[in-house]
């Protein structure tokens, strides 16, 4: 066959993260999926890391289940590949990858964007995670989803060269995603859709659970010990708003302020994630209508999207003196967001007596 | 005065006098000025149709958007408010100009 796409939406619910990107991508706009994916991504944490790339410290936000939701969600199946596997089974990345898109596979996996980027030789390396979902034979390339070519998720085709190049030279110790695993290889993920029996039902227990959990900020690391047990200092919940808009007011009286407005990319996402769920459980009969919440959440949404693009303004024209609106709609969406919820809580547990 | 002082007194003057120009704008003048400033905003877009979408034909993002409503805000001497930063309400550049022309209408 010259030329093979697998079905992805142009329009994820969410991106914020590649992983979330490249699931989202993949399982939108599936009725079943959307019973597991509204039953999680509700807990939000962050911690403070190292930037791979510029070695700065970064606050880094995600909502669990994060990166391993690739991994953990019941519809995909996902197999973890070593280099060596995939060396031994096929001989040539390209192959490889046009095989397993022949099978219906995705590929997910760490690649030196740098050599990507540029058309001259460059010394450095920028390994990041690439979505690969078709090919084009006469064209001699694949069909991808990435944040790094457009400066956003966007759908790009990359020449079969460029992906080997970007394969070929990342190290184990490049390979953040299965270091990340804490598997300390270099390989990639393979990755099937599984959708066609409905596996997960809609998880009110869980919703109830988890909502209550990020409402209380609570430390829930420890729901997942069986699969890792070294953790960063973590923040979980609602103080989440707390530990970030401290981080962006310290940055705002720094002589040359710099922000990373990641972490708010994330909380937006995570807010446009509730209202889907909020209406979702309203049009399933998890929860009476009630147009009054919905419009109150949208307020939740819109005053975080104002913080995110306030924020993107400031460092564009370096007026600091808008700190005092980002913090008021920032305040503005941890308030309503919480009285919200509440409500949504209470309205789940009286349905669960 | 000193060369850098005359220029920025007549870089300022010339500044002042054009958003005064601004608000007597018609609707083709501003869609000229706006073209204009998209080139000098963003030289990669090159060639600018008022009504392709400028996320899928121009690969805008939230931040080259807000780029170009800082300079649209210093060159027609009108102010968005932080609701009005949103990729979802531009689809078309035609739509960035009409909300400079209620602006300054108003």
């Amino acid at each position: 066959m010259a030329k093979k796409r697998l079905p992805v939406t142009r329009t994820p619910l969410i991106t914020s993260w590649q992983w979330h990107a490249t699931l989202f991508s993949i399982l939108s706009e599936d009725d079943n999926a959307k019973k597991w994916i509204f039953s999680n991504y509700i807990q939000l944490r962050c911690y403070n890391i190292e930037e791979i790339f510029t070695g700065d410290e970064m606050l880094f936000m995600d909502i669990m289940p994060g990166s391993s939701s690739l991994k953990e969600c019941p519809y995909l199946i996902t197999s973890l590949l070593t280099k060596d596997q995939i060396t031994s089974y096929c001989g040539d990345i390209v192959d490889f990858i046009i095989k397993t898109i022949d099978l219906g596979g995705y590929v997910y996996g760490v690649f030196d964007e740098a050599k990507i980027l540029s058309d001259v030789e460059v010394d450095y390396k920028f390994p990041h995670e690439l979505f690969i979902y078709g090919y084009d034979l006469e064209g001699e390339g694949f069909y991808c989803g990435d944040f790094t070519f457009k400066d956003k998720y966007a759908h790009n085709k990359l020449t079969f060269e460029e992906v080997r190049k970007g394969y070929d030279v990342i190290s184990a110790s490049e390979d953040h995603m299965f270091k990340d695993d804490y598997k300390g290889t270099r390989g990639l993920y393979v990755i099937f859709k599984n959708t066609d029996t409905c596996y997960y039902e809609l998880d009110t227990a869980l919703i109830r659970d988890t909502l209550r959990e990020y409402l209380n900020s609570q430390d829930t690391k420890n729901h997942f010990r069986m699969m890792r047990n070294r953790f960063n200092d973590t923040t979980f919940g609602v103080e989440v708003y707390d530990v970030a808009l401290a981080r962006i007011m310290k940055q705002m009286q720094a002589e040359e302020p710099d922000f990373d407005v990641r972490a708010l990319h994330v909380m937006y996402d995570h807010k446009v994630l509730m209202l889907a769920r909020i209406k979702y459980l309203m049009a399933n009969g998890y929860l009476n209508y009630d147009a009054d919440l919905i419009t109150s959440y949208e307020e939740v949404v819109k005053n975080m999207q104002a913080a995110r693009n306030l924020l993107i303004k400031i460092s564009i024209n370096e007026d600091v003196s808008a700190a005092v609106r980002f913090k008021d709609y920032f305040q503005i969406a941890k308030e309503k967001e919480v009285a919200v919820l509440l409500e949504v809580l209470s309205r789940l547990d009286q349905r669960a007596r | 005065m000193l060369y850098v002082e005359r220029r920025r007194f007549h870089d300022e003057t010339i500044s002042k006098t054009w958003k005064g120009v601004a608000k007597y704008m018609g609707k083709e003048e501003v869609r000229q000025e706006l073209i204009a400033l998209i080139n000098d905003t963003l030289p990669e877009i090159g060639d600018v149709s008022m009504d392709a979408n400028i996320t899928t034909e121009y690969g805008i993002n939230s931040i080259t958007l807000i780029k170009l409503i800082v300079a649209s805000e210093e060159k027609f001497n009108v102010q968005f408010t932080d609701y009005e930063l949103s990729l979802d309400d531009y689809p078309t550049f035609g739509d960035l100009a009409a909300i400079i022309n209620e602006k300054l209408d108003n």
